[in-house]
């Protein structure tokens, strides 16, 4: 089939060439990618199930919404650019702590945008963390220790950047 | 499975030339509108795209004492990013209420105001605080008010081989706001609606009021939001009662979307706003 | 032949490739009911290929599974959208697009959609159920005008799995491979030997991802495998079956529809005298699973008060619609909701209290209902009833919310509340009515570093099951939680284990846990490691059909849960904002309380969107329908409020579908009281508010 053209970005920090047609998403595009992007599923192409987060040019987006050839020359970065950081560490913790057990198919996109939150907000309020959190539709876990793991591993984040003891 | 053209124009200037050239040419900021409205696997797009989300002239804010500048292709969060006290509280409230903050983050300011499926949540909020668009085309550019995006039928308009490239909002804090939104939340669709209803009030007297009513179509009174300009709030307003009747009359035979909703969101308003005085 | 090992995660399937994998998608049925098609086959790009029945049958396949469940409409097409074939090939957009442009040509019949009112030829299931005298003879002191009716309907829901449904088919060696994600990898292993014509030795299931089941992966999953495997095995390649979400919305099987009418005749106290009950659910198309359906449905309707005469005619009727099944609690969802909104509706004719009507008919122990069911326990409602009154200091609220509408019924302005609660059990009878869906094993192992094991073929569908068993284990052989590992095996052995349905499956595999690691404990410290523990049940249901109703020992294993739910209604949009949930919860011995709070609360805001969201109209799904969709938002969940009683039984009991048993009749309670009249159906949309206040 014909119709491809080429657009350059940055994944995870690596320029990465990607022929694409008009209507590919970007989903699509990330999860064929050599290596693939094992940490999104594009699923629900509507913009609401959130497993496909990626973010974008500094801003959490639903993959599946962008088109393919709108992330010419954009900075892509999904959670195999971040595992390594001490911030994903603080959510997984977090996780942990409250006894909270996303899926594996909601994740990724819980601890990005948790990344993303804590990444702009410090000190979330409850309010902030619940519009945040509404961005992943999937109800494997229960609201009450989904927020607290947030509370949580802000508080782990900022006890760490500023030297202080744990609790 | 159409296999589209994309355009990457990098100025204002370059897309106004693809569309004299090209006039099917559909223009692409954040693309929510379009990739939103599909669910196959495969996106389908008009022969021709110009995608302008990075065109430098079309992200630009400016200020002034009296209004606040932004280019079409600012994106909500970008609006929002300005912070409290700096964008008008009622329009602050009303871009929260758009979708959540990964589609508020591509979604653009354009996008919400152009869409010619239907009036999009800020429209009726920026038509009451007399916001103006710029709209250029090869030609010429000029500036008008918001309500020029609806036709005579009260229909989204916009007109041919042309870019609305800067939105232009008066830093005017109304203090009586009325804001309900029709359809829940989720991406509009044909049930959807927003009711909007301003007034400024000053020494018990009304300095302006605007209300609009708009979701696959408009519904706003001119004469009537004329016609309450400088009257008093009193007790048993004979203009309040007369105006609020007006508008239910009028809905009723304008058809859209059912009258006893709007009965009940005019009635509303006017209580919050009038007060005992309704 | 273990697929995974320990502390390995299951894959998913919408991220799983192997070499040289092609796709398939589905040409679907255009129309809903024809008694004649034809398939057009036309040229396709090179490596693309369509795959008919006829091409199915040359091969020597068959083209039915167990319970006569077709694979693909062969001469009358029965729903729109039901398979006629495959497009197979290397791209899945191209072979999208091809399976939408193929021709079909229909001698079309007009489409039974009505299901209230239908022939005999249209009853896949049938049930009638006569418990006490069957000449409706008047009591004493009660007249004919007494009888009071309330028909209640349940719409068509849609539960949003993890993943939309999948299969991928790959031979290796000499043996048929199917990854899919199942409740029942057993049945999908002998529906692909049925079909396929081969020794079920000589197919493997690897177990991906299945996520929340809700009831809805127990037989389609099968479907969609055994479509993998006719392709793979024409194709001779791996092939690949991932619906996209909107097909899946679509196509996929939605809840069930009923419409049950109950008619009940009472004393002026509201004991109930008599029921005569009539449930009619819509299956769709057809559903295997259609007389556990009606089964747990009818049960439900006898549930936990006493009647001394109770006449129930049940049937599961056949439409032209996709297959409509189970979600929550395997069909008693339908029964619970309509017997709580017919006894709100005599405390209203009573001008008592739901609750009081609820106590004056609740069943206690020592009595002997339902035909010859000994109950034999406590039932805890009066002590469940006082604690939550006082959590949501309920008597307060109610009584100011009747007096506001009272005061002016007519007045609809600002926001309307409402309050009310409900009463249900679960328990962990389900009825599947051949042996080997009752059946269930577990192995567990001991190795030398002191590590556990435990192996099931069963399917694991949430974290919270393997947390639930691993605690079990940590306290019987006092080893920490991290040496604990669960692996759900691939089906390969005569095990034969049956669905995980309801919670009954969790507990049936932790039952077995216990009982395997209370004998190792006996070998552990006799005998070297590592040492192996192979333990086997089938549950039989405790309670037995018979001619005059029910027999046996009923909930005795039930667990109990009261709910109260507040919520206000906006009366310019009918929009309905649940407030909080109330939850007091009964359940024996709680294993691992944060556990089962967090278990609980996920699965009451299922229960939540099947009341608040929109009614699937299985008619006219679509692409638009799929996108208008309606989503409850985190930011809209309401606080849920969950208290465990204590209690004096030790045995752990099931909980999971409590929020579905209870919150249905709570949420239409109280939108009841918060709009002043009895609605007729859940889910209640803002449009279906807005029609009712109008209508009145």
């Amino acid at each position: 089939m014909g119709g491809h053209m080429t657009i350059t970005f940055q994944l995870n920090g690596i320029t990465k060439n990607v022929k694409i047609r008009s209507g590919d998403r970007l989903s699509t595009i990330l999860t064929q990618e050599h290596p693939p992007i094992k940490s999104l599923i594009p699923d629900c192409l509507s913009g609401h199930c959130g497993k496909c987060l990626v973010i974008m040019d500094k801003r959490l987006v639903y993959s599946c919404l962008v088109p393919a050839f709108r992330a010419r020359d954009a900075e892509i970065t999904t959670i195999e650019g971040l595992s390594d950081s001490d911030d994903i560490r603080d959510i997984q913790k977090g996780f942990q702590e409250a006894h909270c057990h996303p899926c594996n198919f909601c994740k990724n996109a819980k601890t990005l945008v948790i990344w993303d939150l804590l990444n702009r907000i410090a000190l979330p309020n409850e309010s902030q963390i619940e519009e945040s959190l509404s961005v992943v539709s999937c109800s494997c876990t229960d609201p009450v220790s989904l927020k607290k793991a947030v509370f949580l591993a802000a508080d782990l984040k900022n006890r760490r950047k500023y030297h202080r003891a744990d609790k | 499975m159409l296999i589209s053209e994309i355009h990457y124009p990098a100025s204002v200037n370059d897309a106004l030339a693809l569309l004299d050239e090209q006039p099917e040419t559909i223009l692409l900021a954040g693309g929510t509108e379009i990739a939103g409205a599909q669910v196959s696997r495969f996106l389908q797009f008009p022969q021709s795209i110009a995608c302008i989300a990075k065109i430098p002239e079309l992200k630009k804010t400016t200020r002034t004492e009296q209004f606040m500048e932004f280019g079409s292709c600012t994106s909500l969060t970008g609006l929002l990013s300005l912070g409290p006290g700096i964008l008008p509280h009622p329009l602050a409230q009303a871009i929260q209420s758009i979708g959540n903050p990964t589609i508020r983050n591509i979604a653009t300011l354009g996008g919400n105001l152009a869409s010619r499926r239907q009036f999009m949540d800020l429209w009726p909020f920026l038509v009451c605080m007399d916001a103006q668009v710029e709209i250029r085309n090869r030609t010429n550019s000029h500036w008008a008010n918001l309500f020029y995006l609806a036709d005579s039928s009260s229909k989204p308009f916009f007109p041919e081989k042309s870019i609305l490239t800067r939105v232009r909002i008066p830093l005017v804090e109304y203090s009586n706001v009325f804001y309900r939104k029709i359809g829940g939340q989720g991406f509009p669709h044909h049930e959807s609606a927003v009711f909007v209803c301003m007034a400024e009030i000053q020494q018990n007297k009304i300095e302006s009021f605007r209300l609009v009513f708009s979701g696959t179509r408009v519904f706003r009174l001119q004469e009537v939001e004329l016609s309450l300009f400088a009257k008093k709030i009193t007790n048993n307003s004979r203009e309040l009662a007369f105006a609020r009747q007006e508008y239910i009359r009028e809905f009723s035979r304008s058809g859209f979307l059912k009258p006893a909703i709007f009965s009940s969101l005019v009635t509303d308003a006017f209580e919050t706003l009038f007060g005992a005085s309704m | 032949m273990s697929s995974m090992k320990p502390g390995e995660q299951l894959p998913i399937l919408t991220l799983l490739e192997v070499r040289d994998m092609l796709f398939a998608s589905t040409i679907r049925s255009t129309v809903a009911y024809a008694k004649e098609f034809s398939v057009q086959r036309s040229q396709l790009p090179f490596g693309y290929r369509m795959i008919l029945p006829e091409d199915m049958v040359k091969d020597g396949m068959s083209l039915e599974f167990s319970d006569g469940i077709p694979l693909f409409a062969t001469d009358t097409i029965r729903y729109r959208g039901e398979p006629l074939g495959l497009i197979v090939g290397p791209d899945p957009v191209l072979c999208d697009n091809l399976s939408l442009n193929v021709k079909v040509a229909y001698r079309e019949s007009e489409p039974n959609f009505s299901w209230t009112t239908f022939p005999s030829s249209r009853i896949a299931a049938r049930k009638r159920i006569r418990i006490g005298k069957t000449e409706v003879s008047t009591p004493k002191g009660i007249s004919d005008q007494q009888w009071e009716t309330t028909t209640h309907w349940t719409g068509s829901f849609d539960h949003e799995y993890s993943e939309p449904s999948s299969a991928l088919a790959v031979w290796e060696y000499d043996k048929l491979v199917i990854y899919c994600a199942s409740q029942w990898p057993n049945h999908v292993r002998s529906s692909i030997s049925e079909v396929l014509k081969v020794p079920q030795k000589d197919i493997l299931i690897r177990p991906t991802d299945l996520g929340q089941s809700i009831e809805g992966r127990i037989w389609f999953p099968s479907l969609i495998a055994c479509h993998a495997a006719c392709a793979a095995r024409l194709c001779n390649k791996p092939v690949k079956i991932l619906y996209t979400r909107g097909e899946d919305y679509c196509f996929a099987p939605k809840q069930a529809r009923s419409c049950i009418s109950i008619s009940s005749l009472s004393d002026q106290q509201g004991r109930l005298a008599s029921l005569d009950i009539r449930l009619v659910i819509n299956i769709g198309a057809y559903n295997p699973l259609a007389e556990e359906l009606l089964d747990h449905a009818v049960l439900s309707l006898l549930g936990i008060y006493a009647c001394p005469v109770v006449s129930i005619d049940a049937f599961a009727v056949q439409s032209n619609v996709i297959p409509l099944g189970a979600l929550g609690n395997l069909g008693s969802i339908h029964g619970f909701f309509a017997l709580d909104a017919h006894l709100n509706h005599l405390a209203r004719k009573c001008q008592k209290s739901p609750a009081e009507i609820k106590a004056i008919n609740m069943i206690a122990k020592g009595m002997t209902v339902h035909g010859d069911v000994q109950v034999s326990s406590v039932i805890p409602f009066s002590k469940i009833q006082q604690k939550l009154e006082i959590m949501a200091d309920f008597q307060r609220k109610h009584a100011s919310y009747e007096v506001i509408r009272k005061r002016d019924p007519a007045s609809r302005k600002g926001i309307i509340r409402g309050i009310a609660g409900s009463f249900g059990y679960l328990t962990g009878d389900a009825f599947l009515n051949i042996p080997e869906k009752n059946r269930y094993s577990v192995e567990v192992q001991l190795e030398k570093d002191l590590t556990i094991v435990i192996k099931t073929e069963a399917a694991i569908s949430s974290e919270n099951a393997r947390l639930m068993w691993k605690k079990t284990v940590s306290e019987i052989l006092s080893l920490p939680e991290r040496s604990i590992h669960v692996i759900q095996e691939s089906v390969h052995s005569n095990s034969r284990c049956g669905p995980m349905v309801v919670s009954r499956g969790v507990f049936a595999i932790n039952k077995l846990i216990e009982r395997s690691c209370r004998a190792l404990q006996k070998k552990r410290f006799r005998e070297t490691l590592p040492l192996t523990v192979k333990s086997q049940m089938q549950c039989n249901p405790s309670i037995q059909w018979t001619e005059d109703g029910l027999s046996g020992k009923a909930f005795d294993a039930a667990s109990w849960c009261g709910t109260i739910i507040e919520l206000e209604v906006d009366a310019i949009t009918g929009q309905v904002k649940p407030l909080t949930i109330w939850m007091a919860v009964d359940a024996g011995r709680i294993i691992n309380k944060p556990v089962a709070e967090s278990s609980l609360r996920a699965q009451a805001v299922n229960a939540l969107r099947l009341c608040l969201l929109d009614d699937v109209v299985p008619e006219t799904l679509d692409s638009s329908s799929y996108l208008a969709k309606k989503r409850l938002p985190f930011n809209e969940i309401p606080d849920i409020v969950i208290e465990f009683m204590d209690s004096d039984r030790t045995s752990a009991l099931g909980i999971g579908e409590l929020p579905f048993a209870t919150i249905p009749s709570a949420y239409y309670g109280a939108l009841s009281q918060a709009l002043g009249l009895n609605l007729p159906s859940i889910p209640a949309s803002p449009h279906d508010v807005m029609r009712i206040w109008e209508a009145t």
